[in-house]
């Protein structure tokens, strides 16, 4: 196995592109929606009753908040385009970022370091599915 | 009333985070390690939305840094993709137990809090006891490790040559970064303070290369714990939103003084931070309890 097949230098060069691009869109979204919701505009959750109640574990907090406890991504996603929910998808693209770098470098890739890419990808993918299974 | 209660918190959140940013790059620790500590121990936010902006912070700096050194080829994917199997499994982990822990208990927090407390003697031990190595002397390479083929090279300019260095010990290191991995998702935090020692110290890795592959691994390990606190709704952006920009703005700042600023006593004031939030902690924990 070449040193050459994971430390290549195209395979860096994409990896920190993809990155770079997605890390810039998703801090515009999260600051862009995030300035909009904290001047008030347009907010799904009362913001009075949030700071009533940050104090409670998350279980807890969204039954006083939301009604119901939170259990995935609904309780953002079927709000949109609220600008809270929206300054939400900034965060999740975020939290997406590495996987989608992953996904843009994986075919690059051959013999071990495909297969353990692979798994990583499989891995990442659960820690974003799961709550939905 | 409550705008004028929310604008009071939005700034001191930013102000907050903002002054972490700048002192935390002087000192040699990551933001994360003296937000979540201070954060439980005098903001008025539960423990849960914490460790969600915590994560936040940690991913936030890590995706803004890691793209530079993985092109100077510095932050090495070899040695972070074998470990990351493994480190990631163990911060969602660390996640599920951590949220089950504030949420299914009535006095969850307050446990949480002496867990911290106790977590961060520890973190302030590893800083006052572990030296860095600038190029440690190549570690056993077992044949585990070697199928991996763990190895990276950078152009050092202070040198002007190339450093090629091959890491070890790779069984142990996974024991740690599964640990590692677990104490990240668990409290929310970088954990840079873990992993730059192993990377360093366990596997010979030069410091340079373990401090930014250090990184590259917080992006994954962070990412995927987020997911578990995105999930259960314990990310607020009231709370992320002036945070990430207090700390990405201090971070930037801080960066720029750490090159010019003599950092010792910076360093001492962080640990001596670090130290006195882990007995305000301790301290409210068992009072949570009540024990006190």
């Amino acid at each position: 196995m070449g040193r050459d097949e994971m430390n290549h230098a195209s395979i860096n060069q994409t990896f920190a592109r993809i990155m770079r691009i997605l890390t810039w869109a998703g801090l515009i979204l999260l600051v862009l929606f995030g300035v909009l919701y904290l001047s008030g505009i347009y907010a799904t959750y009362d913001t009075a009753l949030i700071m009533q109640h940050w104090d409670k574990p998350a279980s807890q907090f969204w039954l006083e908040v939301g009604g119901e406890e939170a259990h995935g991504y609904g309780w953002f996603l079927s709000f949109l385009p609220s600008m809270d929910s929206l300054a939400m998808t900034g965060i999740m693209l975020l939290a997406l970022t590495p996987l989608i770098t992953l996904l843009f470098v994986v075919w690059k890739m051959k013999g071990l370091y495909l297969i353990l890419l692979v798994v990583l990808i499989v891995e990442f993918l659960f820690s974003v599915l799961w709550p939905l299974l | 009333m409550g705008s004028l209660y929310m604008l009071q918190w939005i700034t001191i959140l930013f102000f907050f985070t903002l002054v972490i940013g700048v002192i935390a790059p002087i000192g040699g620790v990551g933001g994360g390690v003296l937000f979540v500590p201070l954060a439980v121990a005098f903001l008025p936010f539960n423990v849960d939305f914490i460790r969600g902006a915590g994560l936040l912070m940690a991913l936030t700096s890590s995706l803004s840094s890691s793209p530079l050194f993985v092109t100077k080829g510095l932050a090495n994917l070899r040695i972070v993709v074998p470990i990351a199997l493994v480190s990631i499994i163990t911060s969602i982990c660390g996640s599920l137990v951590g949220l089950w822990l504030t949420n299914s208990f009535p006095r969850g927090d307050s446990y949480f809090s002496i867990f911290l407390g106790i977590l961060l003697i520890f973190i302030f031990i590893v800083m006052l006891t572990s030296r860095d190595v600038e190029y440690p002397s190549e570690r056993p390479v077992g044949s585990f490790a070697a199928k991996f083929g763990l190895q990276g090279g950078w152009f050092e300019p202070s040198l002007n040559r190339t450093v090629d260095y091959h890491a070890g010990n790779f069984t142990y290191a996974l024991l740690c970064f599964s640990a590692v991995g677990f104490i990240a998702g668990m409290f929310g935090l970088g954990a840079g303070w873990a992993s730059v020692p192993v990377f360093n110290l366990v596997m010979g890795v030069p410091i340079k290369a373990a401090v930014t592959t250090s990184m590259a691994l917080i992006t994954l390990n962070s990412a995927a714990a987020s997911w578990v606190y995105i999930a259960r709704g314990a990310v607020l952006p009231l709370i992320c939103i002036p945070s990430v920009l207090g700390m990405s703005i201090g971070a930037r700042i801080g960066a720029r003084l750490a090159v010019k600023a003599k950092s010792r006593f910076i360093t001492g004031l962080v640990m001596a931070v670090m130290l006195f939030a882990a007995a305000v902690d301790i301290y409210k924990g068992i009072r949570g309890v009540g024990l006190l």
